[in-house]
C-alpha cells in the first residue's frame, strides 16, 4: 500500500507545525528541545517521502532523513548538556529567564 | 680592524649615537658610570677626529675618507660621508667643544641620563652635517640637531626656556622648510638626477636664472637663520641666555658654524652664478651684522646676552669673507668660524662658571672681581681680548683676513666694518670693567675662584686660540686647498 | 729705539722695585711690564707692517692693564679703557692703511716703501694720512690725544716708561719708519707738521694750568710728542726720531722724579707742595736737571733736538717756525712753573702728618743715571759727535742736513727758554703778577677753557660716546621691539591661524565624523530593542522572516 503524497506532506506539516508552536510557546528549555525534535522529524519525513515517491534509485532522501537523526541526536546531547550546565549555575531551565545575550 | 678604519667618519658620526644608546641602559644611581661613558665617547671622538687631522692630505684632490653605500633605491639616496679641507676644522672643533662641554655638564642637576642621551645624539648630528656629502643624508643630520637641542633647552633651561625652544625650534625648522624645497629642485632639475653633492656639482643644474636664485635663496633662508643674519637672530639670544652653559657653548661653537659651512658647500659650488651676484648683498648683510650686533651687544646688562650679541657681530666677519669672493677672504671666513668657536665656546664657559656661583648674569651685579677671583679675571681677560680682536690670539687672524679679503672685492663695506672692531672693543671693555674692575661688592666677598675642572675645560681652548693666532698656518694650510678649488668654481679671484 | 726701549726700561724696572714694593700684586706688575716689554720690541724690531700692527695692539693691552692696575679705583678702570679706546680709533686707521698698501703695493714689508708709494700712485697720500691716523692714536696727537692725561691713573714708573718715554713714541717710531711714503706728498707732510703742532701748542698751553704733577707731564708729553711731529712734518725722520730719543730720557726722568715726589708726599697736586728740595735733595736735583733739558738750554740734550727740529721747520715756512718756538717758550715756562712749585720756597700746606723723605736708593739710582743720560745723551746727534746718530740712523745724513740754517735759529730757542723760565720764576718763585689785573680780568675765561682742557673730553662725551650710547640702546630696543616683536608676531600669528584651523576642526571637520558616529550609535541603540536574549524570540523572528522571505519570493514569482 501505498500512501499518496499528499497525506504525507499534511502529516509533516502536522509535525512542524506542532513542534514550531512548541519551540515557540514552551517555557521549559528540554520542551524546546523536543520540539526542535519533532520539527526535525517532520523534515525527514519529507525527505523519505521525496525519495519515494520520485524513485530516487540512489535513495539520496534515506541517506539524508539517517544524516538528520544522527545530528539530531548529536544536537539532543550538546542541547542536554548545554541546559544542565545552565541549570547548575542559574537553578532554572526556564527560558524566560535565560536572557545573558540582550543588547 | 680594516673594517673600521675603511668607515673611520661612519665611526665617528655614530660612536656618540651609540655612547648615548649606551648610557640609557645605566641605572640612574650610577651617575659617576654616566658622566664617565659621555666623557670617554667624545674624548674618543676627538682623538679620532685628531687623528684624521694629522694623517689629512691637504693637497689631495677631493674627499678622504669616502663612504658611499646606495641607501634608498628608489630615490638614488645614497650613504655617502666624506671629509675635506672645509669640513675637516669644523668637525675637530666639534669633537673639542663636545668634549668640552661634556667635562663642563658635570653641573648639570637633574635627569643626568636624558641630558647626556640627548647631548651625545646631538653630536652625532653636528658630526653628520659636517661629513655628509648627500644633500638627503645632509637634511636629515640637520633635522637631526634640531630635536635634541629642542629638549636641551627646553628641559635644562632657565626660567623662560619653553618660550625660547621653541622659537629656536620654529624658525630653524621654517628655514629647513626652503632648503628642503631647493634640494628637491635640484633632485628633480639635474641631469645627475641624485641627492649627491659632488655629482650634482659635477653635471649642473638646468635651470634658468631667475629659478636658480630660488633655488639660492631657499638655502640662504635655512642657512642664514643658522649662522644668523640679520633680521633672522633673534632666536640666537634667547636661546643662548636660556640654554644651560655647556649647550650654549655648542649652541655658538658648532650649530652657528652650520650655516656658514652650508654656504661653502652647497650654496656656493650649486649655484657659482648666483653666488657672485649675492656678493653685494652678502658684504650688507655682513656689514649690518658686525655693526649691528656690537651695537646691540654694547646695549646688554646681561652677560649672556652681551656673548650671544657679540656671537652676531663676529658671524658678520663670515659674511664679510664669503662675500669678498677669493682666497684670503674665504680663507678669513672659514678660519672665523672655527675661531668664533673656540672663543665663543670659551666665552659661554665663562659665563657658567660665573653664574654657578652667583646665579645671576647682571653686569652689574659684579663689580671688582679681579682682585677677589684673578684666575677667573685672568682666563675671562684672555678670552675677552681674542674676543675683540688682539693681535696674537687667533681672532685677529681671521678677521684681518676677512677684512683684507673684501677690501678688494667692497672697500667701502670694509672699512665701515672696521669700525665694529672699535665697538667690539669698547662692549668686552666695558663688560670686564663691569665684572672685573672697581671696587669688589660685598656680597662676593667668599666667591670661589676657578676650579681645576673648569680651568681644564678652557685651556685646550687657550692653547688653541694663542697657537693660531701665532702660526694660523697650521690650519689654513688644511683648507686653503679646498677653498682655492672652490674658489675656481666660482671663477672668483684666486691670486688673492 | 730698541736701545731706548731696552735702557731706560731698565732703569724704570729697577726704580719700580722700590715704588711698587708693598704692593699686594707685586708679582703681576712685573708681569705685565715684561709683556710690554715684549711687544714693544717686536713693535719696534718688525720688518713688516703686520708685525709691527701686533707689537702695536700688545703695547695697547699692556697700557690698557698697566693704567687700570689699581682697577678698585674706578678712575683707573675707566682711563683704562678710555685709552684702549681711544688708540683703538687710531688703530682702525692704521688697520685701514694696512689693508690698503696689502691691495695696492702687494707685500707689507717695511723695505722699499718708496717704491711702495710709487705702485699706491694717487692712494699714497691716503696711504700715508691713514698710518699717520694710526701714529695719532697711539702718540696721542690732536683729536685723539684725550687719553693720555687720564692714563697717569696708573702707577708713575708706567707712566714714565709707557706714556712718556716708549709706548707714546710709538706713532712717532712709525711715521718717521715709514717717512718715504709721506715726503712725495707734500700735503700729507703738511698735515703731518700742522696737526703736530696744533697738538703741541694746545698741550703746551693746558700745561701751564694743570695742579696735578703728573698730569702737567702728561700734557708736556703730548706736546713735546707734538713737537717731534712737527719735525717729521718738516721731512726729517732724523729730526724727529732724535727729540724722541733725548725726550724719552729727560721726560721719564721727570716722571721717576715724580713718582719719587708721590712716594713721599702721598699727593699729587703742586699747589700743596714747595720746599721739597729739603728733605729730597736728590730728586730735586735731578728733577731739575730734566727740567732744564726739557726747556732746550745749552748743552743739555733737549737743547740740540729741538733746535734740530726747529731749523727744519724755518725750512717749512715762517708759520711753523713761530709755532715750534712759542711752543718752545711754553714749555720752559711750564716746566719751570712745577718745578719751582714743587721744589722752591719754604715747605708749605702739605699735610702736616706727612714727612717727605728721600726714596730709597733703588729708585734714586736710576733718577742719577737717567741725568746723566738726560744731560748727555744729546750730543750724539751733534757735529761735535761728528753726528754719529745719524750716521746710526744711516739715514739723510747727506745735503739735506749739511746746510745748517741760519744761526739765529739757535740764538732764538736758547732766547726763548730763557725767557720762558724767566718768566715763571718770576711769577711763580717771586709771587710777580705779569700783567695788570685789568689784563687778567679780561682773560679769565681764556683761563677758565685752558684749564678745561678746550672742553674737549666733554665735547667727546657729548658728541661721540653719549650717542654711541644711545645708538647701540635704540638699536637693543630695535631688536627687541621691531625685529623679535615681528617674529613674535609671526609666532602669533601662526597661533592665531591655528586657532581658525583648530575651530574649522573642532566643528566641521570633527563635526562630520562626530555625526557619522552619532547616527551609527542611534541605529545600534534602536535595534538593540529587539536583541531581548530571549532565544523564543530570536526563533520567532527567524520564523517570521522565514515566512516573509516565502511570501516575497512566492509574490515576485
Amino acid at each position: 500500500m501505498i500512501v499518496p503524497l499528499p497525506q504525507l506532506l499534511a502529516v509533516s506539516a502536522g509535525l512542524f507545525a506542532i513542534g514550531l508552536f512548541g519551540a515557540l510557546t514552551r517555557k521549559n528549555a528540554i520542551g524546546i528541545l523536543m520540539s526542535i525534535e519533532l520539527i526535525l522529524n517532520s523534515a525527514n519525513l519529507n525527505l523519505v517521502a521525496f525519495n519515494r515517491i520520485w524513485g530516487e534509485p540512489s535513495g539520496l532522501g534515506q541517506v539524508m532523513a539517517l544524516f538528520v537523526i544522527g545530528t539530531a541526536a548529536g544536537g539532543a546531547v550538546v542541547g542536554l548538556a548545554l541546559i544542565l550546565t545552565i541549570f547548575r549555575h542559574r537553578q532554572t531551565i526556564s527560558a524566560d529567564e535565560i536572557k545573558l545575550l540582550k543588547g | 680592524m680594516a673594517f673600521l678604519a675603511r668607515h673611520l667618519l661612519s665611526l665617528i658620526v655614530f660612536l656618540p649615537l651609540a655612547a648615548g644608546l649606551a648610557i640609557l641602559f645605566i641605572p640612574k644611581e650610577r651617575d659617576r658610570w654616566i658622566q664617565a661613558a659621555a666623557n670617554g665617547a667624545t674624548l674618543l671622538v676627538l682623538i679620532l677626529t685628531g687623528w684624521l687631522a694629522l694623517h689629512f692630505q691637504p693637497q689631495a684632490p677631493g674627499f678622504q675618507w669616502e663612504e658611499a653605500v646606495p641607501w634608498i633605491g628608489p630615490i638614488h639616496a645614497w650613504y655617502h660621508l666624506g671629509l675635506d679641507g672645509i669640513s675637516l676644522p669644523l668637525v675637530f672643533l666639534t669633537a673639542l667643544l663636545s668634549f668640552l662641554a661634556a667635562v663642563a655638564s658635570t653641573t648639570i642637576p637633574e635627569r643626568r641620563k636624558e641630558f647626556f642621551f640627548l647631548y651625545l645624539l646631538l653630536e652625532s648630528g653636528m658630526l653628520g652635517t659636517f661629513l655628509a656629502l648627500d644633500l638627503f643624508l645632509f637634511y636629515i643630520f640637520w633635522e637631526v640637531v634640531l630635536v635634541p637641542m629642542y629638549f636641551l633647552i627646553g628641559i635644562w633651561g632657565g626660567p623662560r626656556r619653553e618660550y625660547a625652544a621653541i622659537k629656536f625650534f620654529l624658525y630653524t625648522l621654517a628655514g629647513s622648510v626652503f632648503m628642503l624645497l631647493s634640494i628637491l629642485t635640484c633632485y628633480l632639475r639635474s641631469p645627475a638626477h641624485s641627492f649627491s653633492i659632488p655629482e650634482l656639482i659635477g653635471k649642473g643644474l638646468q635651470l634658468g636664472p631667475a629659478a636658480q636664485w630660488w633655488v639660492f635663496l631657499g638655502f640662504f633662508l635655512a642657512f642664514a637663520i643658522k649662522v644668523p643674519i640679520f633680521p633672522f637672530h633673534t632666536w640666537l639670544p634667547d636661546a643662548h641666555v636660556e640654554a644651560p652653559a655647556p649647550i650654549s657653548v655648542l649652541l655658538a661653537g658648532v650649530l652657528l658654524k652650520m650655516g656658514g659651512y652650508g654656504f661653502l658647500r652647497i650654496s656656493f659650488p650649486l649655484l657659482p652664478h648666483v653666488a657672485i651676484g649675492f656678493s653685494l648683498i652678502m658684504g650688507i648683510l655682513g656689514l649690518i651684522n658686525i655693526v649691528y650686533g656690537a651695537l646691540v651687544a654694547m646695549a646688554q646688562s646681561d652677560f649672556k646676552k652681551l656673548v650671544a650679541y657679540s656671537s652676531v657681530s663676529h658671524m658678520g666677519f663670515v659674511l664679510l669673507g664669503l662675500s669678498a669672493l677669493n682666497l684670503t677672504g674665504f680663507n678669513g671666513a672659514a678660519l672665523e668660524m672655527f675661531n668664533h668657536g673656540m672663543i665663543t665656546g670659551g666665552m659661554f664657559l665663562l659665563v657658567g662658571i660665573l653664574y654657578d656661583r652667583t646665579h645671576t648674569r647682571e653686569l652689574d651685579a659684579f663689580g671688582g672681581l679681579g682682585a677677589k677671583i684673578p684666575v677667573y679675571g685672568g682666563l675671562l681677560s684672555f678670552f675677552a681680548l681674542a674676543s675683540l680682536g688682539l693681535p696674537g690670539l687667533s681672532g685677529f687672524v681671521s678677521e684681518f683676513l676677512a677684512l683684507l679679503g673684501c677690501f678688494p672685492t667692497h672697500p667701502a663695506i670694509t672699512i665701515a666694518s672696521a669700525s665694529g672692531l672699535v665697538v667690539g672693543a669698547a662692549y668686552f671693555l666695558l663688560m670686564l670693567q663691569r665684572i672685573l674692575l672697581g671696587p669688589l661688592k660685598p656680597q662676593w666677598s667668599g666667591l670661589p675662584d676657578a676650579g681645576r675642572r673648569e680651568i681644564f675645560t678652557l685651556v685646550p681652548l687657550m692653547i688653541f686660540i694663542l697657537w693660531i693666532g701665532l702660526y694660523p698656518r697650521c690650519i689654513l694650510a688644511l683648507q686653503t686647498p679646498a677653498l682655492t678649488n672652490l674658489l675656481f668654481r666660482l671663477g672668483g679671484n684666486i691670486g688673492w | 729705539m730698541c736701545l731706548v726701549v731696552t735702557v731706560v726700561g731698565w732703569l724704570i724696572m729697577l726704580y719700580s722695585i722700590g715704588y711698587m714694593g708693598g704692593d699686594p700684586r707685586f708679582s703681576r706688575f712685573f708681569a705685565y711690564l715684561s709683556l710690554f716689554f715684549f711687544a714693544m720690541l717686536t713693535l719696534v724690531l718688525a720688518g713688516d707692517l703686520l708685525l709691527l700692527y701686533i707689537g702695536w695692539e700688545g703695547v695697547g693691552l699692556c697700557s690698557y692693564l698697566l693704567i687700570s692696575f689699581w682697577f678698585e679705583k674706578p678712575a683707573a678702570a675707566n682711563a683704562g679703557k678710555k685709552a684702549f679706546l681711544t688708540t683703538r680709533v687710531g688703530d682702525l686707521g692704521l688697520l685701514a692703511g694696512i689693508l690698503l698698501i696689502a691691495k695696492r703695493a702687494g707685500d707689507l714689508s717695511l723695505t722699499n716703501l718708496a717704491a711702495k708709494g710709487a705702485a699706491l700712485g694717487g692712494w699714497a697720500p691716503a696711504a700715508a694720512l691713514l698710518i699717520f691716523w694710526g701714529a695719532a692714536g697711539k702718540s696721542a696727537q690732536f683729536p685723539l690725544h684725550v687719553w693720555l692725561p687720564d692714563a697717569m691713573e696708573g702707577p708713575t714708573p708706567v707712566s714714565a716708561l709707557i706714556h712718556a718715554a716708549t709706548m707714546v713714541a710709538a706713532g712717532v717710531y712709525l711715521v718717521a719708519r715709514t717717512l718715504p711714503l709721506f715726503l712725495p706728498n707734500p700735503n700729507a707732510l703738511l698735515a703731518v707738521a700742522t696737526i703736530g703742532g696744533i697738538t703741541s701748542f694746545f698741550a703746551a698751553t693746558i700745561a701751564c694750568t694743570q695742579t696735578d704733577l703728573k698730569r702737567i707731564l702728561a700734557y708736556s708729553t703730548i706736546s713735546q710728542l707734538g713737537f717731534m711731529m712737527m719735525g717729521l712734518g718738516a721731512g726729517s725722520a732724523f729730526a724727529g726720531i732724535f727729540h724722541l730719543v733725548t725726550h724719552a730720557w729727560f721726560k721719564a726722568l721727570l716722571f721717576l722724579g715724580a713718582g719719587s715726589v708721590i712716594h713721599a708726599v702721598h699727593h699729587q697736586d703742586v699747589t700743596r707742595m714747595g720746599g721739597l728740595w729739603r728733605s729730597m735733595p736728590v730728586t730735586a736735583l735731578t728733577f731739575t736737571v730734566a727740567a732744564i733739558a726739557m726747556a732746550g738750554i745749552p748743552p743739555l740734550s733737549g737743547f740740540w733736538s729741538k733746535e734740530e727740529i726747529l731749523r727744519r721747520l724755518a725750512g717749512s715756512g715762517p708759520p711753523f717756525l713761530i709755532l715750534g718756538l712759542s711752543i718752545a717758550f711754553l714749555t720752559a715756562f711750564y716746566i719751570t712753573r712745577a718745578v719751582v712749585l714743587t721744589f722752591a720756597g719754604k715747605p708749605h700746606v702739605i699735610p702736616a702728618n706727612a714727612h717727605p723723605h728721600e726714596s730709597p736708593l733703588v729708585m734714586t739710582i736710576p733718577l742719577i743715571l737717567l741725568m746723566l743720560g738726560a744731560i748727555g745723551i744729546g750730543f750724539i746727534g751733534t757735529e761735535f759727535a761728528g753726528h754719529r746718530f745719524q750716521h746710526f740712523l744711516g739715514i739723510e745724513t747727506g745735503a739735506a742736513h749739511q746746510e745748517h740754517g741760519p744761526a739765529w735759529i739757535q740764538l732764538a730757542a736758547i732766547g726763548v727758554a730763557v725767557g720762558g723760565i724767566a718768566l715763571a720764576i718770576l711769577r711763580y718763585g717771586l709771587g710777580r703778577q705779569l700783567a695788570p689785573a685789568r689784563v687778567r680780568g679780561s682773560l679769565s675765561w681764556a683761563y677758565r677753557i685752558v684749564s678745561n682742557k678746550y672742553y674737549i673730553d666733554e665735547l667727546y662725551d657729548r658728541l661721540i660716546i653719549r650717542p654711541v650710547l644711545a645708538l647701540a640702546r635704540s638699536a637693543f630696543s630695535f631688536d627687541a621691539g621691531v625685529i623679535d616683536g615681528a617674529v613674535n608676531e609671526t609666532g602669533n600669528a601662526g597661533l592665531a591661524l591655528s586657532r581658525v584651523k583648530g575651530w574649522i576642526d573642532q566643528r566641521i571637520v570633527d563635526g562630520a565624523v562626530n555625526a557619522a558616529a552619532a547616527a551609527v550609535g542611534r541605529t545600534g541603540a534602536a535595534l538593540r530593542l529587539i536583541q531581548t536574549g530571549l532565544v523564543q524570540n530570536y526563533l520567532l523572528i527567524a520564523a517570521a522572516g522565514t515566512l516573509t522571505l516565502f511570501a516575497v519570493l512566492r509574490w515576485l514569482s
